[in-house]
């Protein structure tokens, strides 16, 4: 396999794989927001659970 | 009741919910990433060069795909939204607001790759074409959608709000389909038809359907995931939610 004219994909390599990164990152941005703001979430609900334990024992 | 009515009625409930799209979610992610993985090999690698256009038809495979899902999941978003306006179900009216960050960016990836391709091929990035046009408009109505949603505090009634408006936009989803028809436009026609020839060899056919499908079970894989998350947040006083995730709060309601 030829991989220096693959990656020139005819001439339009810029158009072609500038397509391809703009296609795999924002998807990985739309991939990752949900764990992201799980992980906050979790860190949020143990401060509570922290807080809420300490209120009813005392 | 039937079995599927009945179906329906438990995922309305957040707890059942959770727990199956717990389940959905691994097979999901999996089926995408075999999907996705045939469809860039078969559109990157065996696809021959279009006559006309040479390589740069391949970005086809990821422009036309993005571009029908900007579209599903407008109505997707749409179809959840009523569910949820009408029958008052939590679980629906989530859908509904998880499903339009994911229509954003689709909508997003369509524009810039469709630019990336015009250069080239019209020799502009960007014209004021009804197709093109219309597809922006798309973008700002999806940004409308997310920004009212987040503009009120009370989550129910945003979620109401942002779906009434969801469905005001509707009305843009047609003109975009049928914008190469109705008017002259530098954008092509359909070259992909349920019914009917395909103007498109095989070779390039089935790619283009994998990325279809892959696109899809991406959006099914993050609606849900993402849904998730919020339905956690927003029942977080549930003992549902706390025993879902490993915690036990005392005081909370059942």
């Amino acid at each position: 396999m030829d991989w220096q004219a693959f990656f020139a994909m005819g001439g339009y390599g810029t158009f072609v794989w500038g397509s391809y990164a703009v296609f795999t990152v924002i998807l990985l941005i739309v991939l990752a927001a949900p764990m992201v703001k799980k992980r906050a979430l979790m860190k949020e609900l143990k401060q509570r659970q922290a807080l809420a334990r300490r209120r009813s024992k005392s | 009741m039937n079995k599927l009515t009945l179906w329906f009625h438990k995922l309305g409930s957040p707890e059942y919910f959770y727990r199956f799209s717990g389940k959905l979610i691994p097979w999901l992610a999996l089926a995408c990433t075999v999907v996705l993985g045939w469809g860039l090999y078969r559109g990157l690698f065996v696809a021959p060069p279009d006559y006309q256009q040479g390589d740069s038809y391949r970005i086809i495979f990821i422009h036309v795909p993005s571009a029908w899902m900007s579209l599903f999941i407008y109505v997707a978003m749409c179809v959840s939204g009523v569910v949820g306006i009408v029958w008052r179900i939590k679980v629906a009216e989530i859908v509904a607001m998880a499903s339009a960050p994911i229509g954003a960016a689709f909508t997003a990836i369509t524009l810039v790759t469709g630019a990336l391709w015009g250069r080239p091929m019209w020799g502009s990035y960007w014209v004021w074409d009804a197709r093109l046009t219309s597809e922006l408009v798309l973008l700002f109505i999806y940004i409308g959608v997310i920004g009212l949603y987040q503009a009120i505090e009370d989550r129910r009634s945003a979620a109401r709000a942002a779906s009434i408006l969801a469905l005001v936009g509707l009305v843009n989803i047609p003109i975009i389909h049928f914008s190469v028809e109705w008017w002259a436009t530098l954008h092509q026609g359909s070259t992909v038809n349920l019914m009917g020839e395909n103007a498109i060899h095989p070779s390039m056919l089935w790619p283009l359907l994998a990325m279809a499908l892959a696109t899809k079970l991406f959006y099914a894989f993050n609606v849900l995931q993402r849904a998730r998350v919020m339905l956690l947040d927003q029942e977080s006083n549930k003992r549902w939610a706390q025993r879902a995730i490993g915690l036990d709060m005392p005081g909370s309601a059942a």
